[in-house]
């Protein structure tokens, strides 16, 4: 039954998704639609994806999310020759709970042990926790409102639904939206306090470029509407590959993959996929994904 | 794709002038001066002891849900003006309940009172002699959640911590999910506390004035740390209609931008950029502006920087400019919510609110009027506040009469 819902409020407008990179290291675009064919690098080898300048300093999941940013970005590997058209205005949303409590830890270790001195200056805006989001900004040029979320397990799509609004709301005409979460120690054991049995986290990074219709250069087809909040478990998303426990970045790692997975034809049938992230302490989020021009089949909302 | 408007039919102040619209009202009109001895900590020892202290706020007496044992003074000045704001638009509690609604809050220093209780009882009792229900207050985040939380409401809660402009933050926020559709109502402001560290801090910077904020004046010397909620009520013009609902006022647009340039000098030409955005996402023109609600600190810095911007951007002539920190003090992120609440009455009363201790106009500054020491009466028809923070976070309110 296609569907009838009217869209005369903004909020209800689809919007483009004009690019994503799934970015879980070790894992290939057999196990998670969106990652690279070869295994995604980690963060020790971002160099590979990035190039070797500007990398000093960064921390596991600012590496992880420049990883992400520039293969949804669709740009060849290394460093950046010439300013990216479409950069100016645009926004970044940047999902991660656990991003820099590793480095916030280290700090006051060494603050406590040894003092202030020994505290280095690469390490001081890590300690941010808008580190990432301001780093995407900086390596690709995004002079657009620039956000970062730290909500909990519904993170990722929190994020998707802020661009929808800074979008709709005429803010940007386009957003990078990336979730993240890195697997150090510190962040592992800070996950593992969470209720339930949520699995061990892993690192891994997801990107989606998000805009108007037209306002980026490629049309894929591929659109996502509202993001709805459930109170209450809306029931297993539809195919969303088990790769591990992505917290924050669960729901921009699996919107990125299902936009892989439409684009890609790795489901023929699928003309549309619901995504979702969330616990039981967080609620939920899911957000629909539609291949333009096709028909919604009965039932594929779940 | 329609974009709705959006109106204001619900002001909450809490204010060491006034609490309540209409006591708020009556203390702008009165030019009534919010600012005495500091008593919420002992300020022995410091060479100034002055702030804008609200002595007369009984959270206990306001909310009817939150435990005032469980939740700081700063959540509990946000929940009270929300309650506030609420009562005013005179909707029904279990409806708004049920409806997509939400809360969006700014601050400066959060929950800072409890912080410093932590602080100093980790100094005499170390660590382990934390109270760990104080610990559980910390959080800023808990200023939307005790307004969700005190009204029952499911949707956004969202504090932002853009520091003196984050109440105007808040209401641009809550402006654009009200347009977009994203939620029907929304609760909009800023809270913080008077305290220890604020007062050292500014201190410290060389930014606090011994005895009155005298914003303009020639002979101003800084600011006096203030403290307050605001909450405004937000909803779409359909859905005040609908409901028979009394508007105040109109949120016609906003603008944000980023000095990204010194963390605590404002820039001139930033600060005018501000002002056009604000302008063009209203469909505003400069001359159509009747009233500016200025950040208006009392710096030397400050002041000297908002007047060049507005003469910058409204020429030789512009409109009135009056600072409600002279009367209040600078209550950081409540400011330009209480700003705004301000400027509100003044449109919707036909007032503008006086920028009061003025006695001397600075020679160096462009000419401005600063609505001297008396209320006067006027026809306002659009207004802009203006709010401006530590990092060049400015972010600049229009609002309007409805229409």
């Amino acid at each position: 039954m296609p569907e009838t819902r009217t869209q005369d409020r903004a909020a209800d407008q689809p919007l483009s998704v004009a690019g994503w990179a799934t970015h879980v290291p070790g894992l290939t675009a057999a196990d998670l639609p969106g990652s690279p064919v070869e295994p995604a690098c980690g963060p020790d080898d971002a160099k590979d994806v990035l190039g070797r300048k500007g990398l000093l300093g960064k921390e596991p999941s600012t590496r992880l999310a420049l990883c992400a940013t520039h293969r949804a970005l669709g740009l060849p590997p290394g460093k950046l020759t010439e300013p990216l058209p479409y950069a100016p205005g645009t926004a970044v949303v940047v999902a991660s709970n656990l991003g820099n409590v590793e480095t916030v830890s280290t700090v006051l270790d060494d603050m406590r042990s040894r003092g202030g001195n020994v505290v280095s200056p690469l390490d001081a805006p890590n300690a941010s926790s808008n580190v990432i989001a301001s780093s995407i900004a900086i390596r690709y040029g995004f002079t657009g409102p620039n956000l970062a979320v730290c909500s909990g397990a519904t993170a990722g799509l929190d994020a998707v639904r802020l661009a929808r609004v800074l979008l709709l709301a005429g803010r940007a005409e386009r957003a990078v939206v990336v979730g993240v979460e890195p697997a150090d120690p510190v962040a592992r054991a800070l996950a593992a306090l969470r209720p339930g049995d949520p699995g061990e986290l892993i690192a891994g990074a997801g990107c989606v470029l998000l805009g108007r219709p037209g306002a980026w250069p490629t049309d894929t087809g591929i659109t996502v509407g509202p993001v709805t909040r459930h109170t209450s478990d809306p029931g297993p998303a539809d195919g969303q590959p088990a790769v591990g426990e992505l917290y924050g970045a669960a729901g921009v790692v699996h919107l990125a993959a299902a936009a892989a997975r439409l684009a890609g034809g790795a489901d023929d049938d699928a003309a549309g996929l619901t995504v979702r992230c969330g616990d039981a302490d967080d609620a939920w989020l899911t957000v629909d994904v539609t291949r333009a021009g096709a028909r919604r089949e009965a039932g594929a909302a779940a | 794709m329609s974009l709705r408007r959006v109106v204001i039919t619900g002001l909450g102040p809490v204010s060491s002038i006034g609490i309540g619209a209409s006591a708020y009202s009556e203390g702008l009109r009165e030019g009534v001066n919010g600012v005495s001895p500091i008593a919420c900590f002992d300020p022995t020892g410091f060479p100034y002891i002055m702030a804008g202290e609200v002595h007369a706020f009984r959270p206990e007496d306001m909310v009817r849900r939150l435990s005032v044992d469980e939740w700081g003074r700063t959540s509990l000045f946000a929940a009270s003006a929300a309650r506030l704001a609420v009562a005013d638009a005179g909707i029904d509690e279990d409806e708004l309940a049920a409806s997509r609604a939400g809360s969006s809050m700014g601050t400066t220093g959060g929950e800072s009172q409890v912080l410093e209780k932590l602080t100093e009882d980790s100094l005499t009792a170390g660590m382990g002699g934390l109270d760990a229900g104080l610990i559980r207050q910390v959080s800023s985040a808990r200023l939307s959640q005790a307004v969700n939380r005190e009204l029952r409401l499911t949707g956004d809660a969202v504090t932002l911590s853009t520091a003196c402009s984050a109440s105007n933050y808040a209401l641009g926020y809550a402006y654009d999910l009200i347009r977009t559709g994203e939620a029907d109502y929304m609760i909009a402001g800023g809270a913080d506390s008077v305290g220890r560290w604020s007062h050292a801090g500014f201190y410290r910077l060389g930014a606090l004035t011994e005895k009155a904020c005298s914003p303009f004046d020639a002979n101003r010397s800084g600011i006096i740390t203030g403290e307050g909620g605001a909450a405004m009520f937000l909803e779409s013009l359909e859905s005040a209609q609908a409901r028979g609902a009394h508007i105040h006022a109109e949120v016609l647009g906003y603008g944000l931008n980023c000095d990204a340039n010194h963390m605590v000098a404002p820039n001139r030409d930033s600060i005018a950029e501000c002002m056009r955005i604000a302008h063009a996402n209203a469909g505003v023109k400069a001359e159509e502006v009747d009233y500016i609600c200025a950040h208006g600190t009392g710096t030397p810095a400050n002041d000297f920087v908002e007047a060049s911007a507005v003469v910058d951007v409204f020429g030789e002539n512009p409109p009135p400019i009056s600072s409600t920190k002279s009367m209040l003090g600078h209550t950081m992120g409540a400011a330009s919510g209480l700003g705004a609440i301000a400027s509100v009455l003044g449109i919707a009363g036909s007032f503008l609110p006086p920028t009061i201790n003025f006695n001397t106009p600075d020679p160096d500054m462009p000419k401005i009027d600063p609505v001297p020491n008396k209320a006067r009466a006027a026809d306002v028809r659009i207004a802009q506040v203006n709010g401006f923070a530590f990092g060049g976070n400015n972010a600049i309110v229009m609002l309007g009469r409805p229409e």
